[in-house]
């Protein structure tokens, strides 16, 4: 069986067929942990990922944290954010901002999206060929994140670089230099959390004096520790930046290798973008797996666990679970129903930036399929070496008529 | 007639049934659920959607 803790296995592509594998004759696998993790039990079909998301008295976020790194309790503690918590905690910190997040909420940006998608669009197709990640893909959701929660635009590269070697932590090319163990109280294990959390800081101390109408703001007004502030912020600018960003890059290389697909929804966008959307957000699962902890022993799809194993959840398989999708394998823009887990198979955790990240994505590949001009891929994608990242570096791509 | 039930208890405000129906679902501005709790039939395909949808299982349908 695959080794699912060696980065290593996800770096030439997604495995599939050793999910695949994983789901039929070992749907909840021990999966040990060659160098020096306690091992981790690896769950597989979509019903019993669901299983444990929605039942947190049983698997918590909080006892161990959501990765699958050993941590020491106060190192958990140091570094935990409002997903590294269980109830009450957890309704405490999202209550915070949830109400930015709506879908009521996030319709009022929907113009504010547009005018960011066709400026990207517009400044990167007259280059003719370009890297669709750096350009395109990585630049739409930071200049709308930049917007809701008050980063001067001139500062929003800073925030990509920094969050580029945070969660590059295990790839050689954004990998830091030292000891691990040194970091292991900041999110990822990653000294670049210092300064994530400087910038979140600065923009901070600007709310404290001139409070606005925005997510910042509210938190600042919250009455948070120093640190339960200074993780929010590396939350919200990570998950509101890289999984979008991936999922785009994802969303481009899908309509590129099914044309068929691509001019269907190119003819008809009105009535099939909602429904690629899901099929790309499925298709690109950003987050490969979130980790739990049983708190008691328990059984999950007959198999015996205890209290404190290491349980993971991979939503990859689970959107390719054949029990739940029909020709799993096949990128379906009119997929429907598609009742995708990558915002989560739902519990209390499910994803805050659902709403706004399926508005960029909709609108994004809606300007760009109703350009007169093109992209083809120029190159092979460039993956991240990462387990939990389906993260692509770099996509070259040319311009056509 | 549907009937729609939501557990207030369980409501944690995600949104997705107002996604998927707004009409039939809203959130106001302290973020409380509001909805239509009659329902007509020609809704069922919307209402099972936002049944399993919903994150936090809190919405029930009957009839």
């Amino acid at each position: 069986m695959i080794d699912l803790s060696d980065h290593d296995n996800f770096i030439d592509a997604v495995p599939h067929a050793a999910f695949a594998q994983l789901r039929h004759e070992d749907p909840v696998h021990w999966n040990p942990e060659p160098d020096g993790g306690r091992g981790f039990w690896a769950v597989t079909r979509y019903e019993d990922i669901r299983t444990v998301h929605r039942n947190p008295d049983v698997f918590s976020s909080e006892i161990g944290g959501t990765s699958l790194e050993d941590l020491e309790p106060e190192q958990i503690e140091a570094r935990k954010s409002m997903i590294d918590t269980d109830q009450p905690r957890h309704d405490e910190l999202r209550a915070l901002v949830n109400r930015r997040f709506t879908p009521k909420a996030v319709g009022v940006w929907e113009e504010q999206v547009r005018k960011v998608v066709r400026e990207v669009l517009d400044g990167a197709m007259a280059k003719g060929e370009f890297d669709f990640v750096a350009e395109v893909a990585s630049e739409i959701p930071m200049q709308v994140f930049a917007e809701i929660l008050g980063v001067p635009q001139s500062e929003r590269r800073e925030i990509i670089e920094i969050g580029d070697r945070l969660l590059g932590n295990a790839d050689p090319e954004y990998a830091h230099d030292g000891d691990d163990d040194a970091h292991r109280d900041l999110p990822f294990s990653s000294p670049a959390a210092l300064e994530m959390f400087a910038f979140g800081r600065r923009i901070a101390d600007e709310r404290r004096e001139h409070p606005r109408n925005d997510v910042m703001s509210d938190l600042v007004a919250a009455g948070l520790t120093q640190r339960e502030l200074d993780v929010y912020f590396v939350l919200l600018a990570t998950a509101g930046n890289e999984t979008t960003r991936h999922t785009i890059t994802h969303g481009l290389i899908a309509l590129s290798e099914h044309p068929d697909e691509r001019e269907r929804l190119r003819a008809n966008y009105a009535e099939l973008g909602r429904t690629a959307t899901e099929e790309i957000l499925r298709w690109a699962t950003p987050v490969h797996h979130f980790r739990r902890t049983a708190r008691v022993d328990t059984e999950l799809a007959g198999t015996q666990i205890r209290a404190g194993d290491k349980v993971t959840t991979w939503f990859v398989s689970g959107n390719r679970d054949e029990a739940v999708f029909g020709s799993p394998e096949r990128f379906d823009i009119g997929r429907t129903p598609n009742p995708h887990l990558t915002f989560g198979p739902g519990g209390v955790h499910h994803c805050l930036g659902a709403h706004l990240a399926k508005l960029e994505v909709r609108i994004t590949f809606e300007d760009l399929l109703a350009r007169d001009v093109q992209l083809e891929l120029a190159g092979p994608p460039e993956r991240l070496r990462s387990n939990f990242f389906n993260g692509i570096k770099r996509l070259p791509v040319r311009v056509t008529r | 007639m549907i009937k729609v039930h939501i557990d207030l208890n369980l409501c944690q405000s995600h949104g997705e049934c107002v996604a998927i129906a707004p009409d039939l679902f809203q959130l106001d501005e302290n973020d409380f659920i509001s909805w239509q709790e009659e329902v007509d039939d020609s809704r069922r395909a919307d209402l099972e959607a936002a049944v399993n949808t919903c994150p936090m299982t809190a919405i029930r349908i009957e009839g």
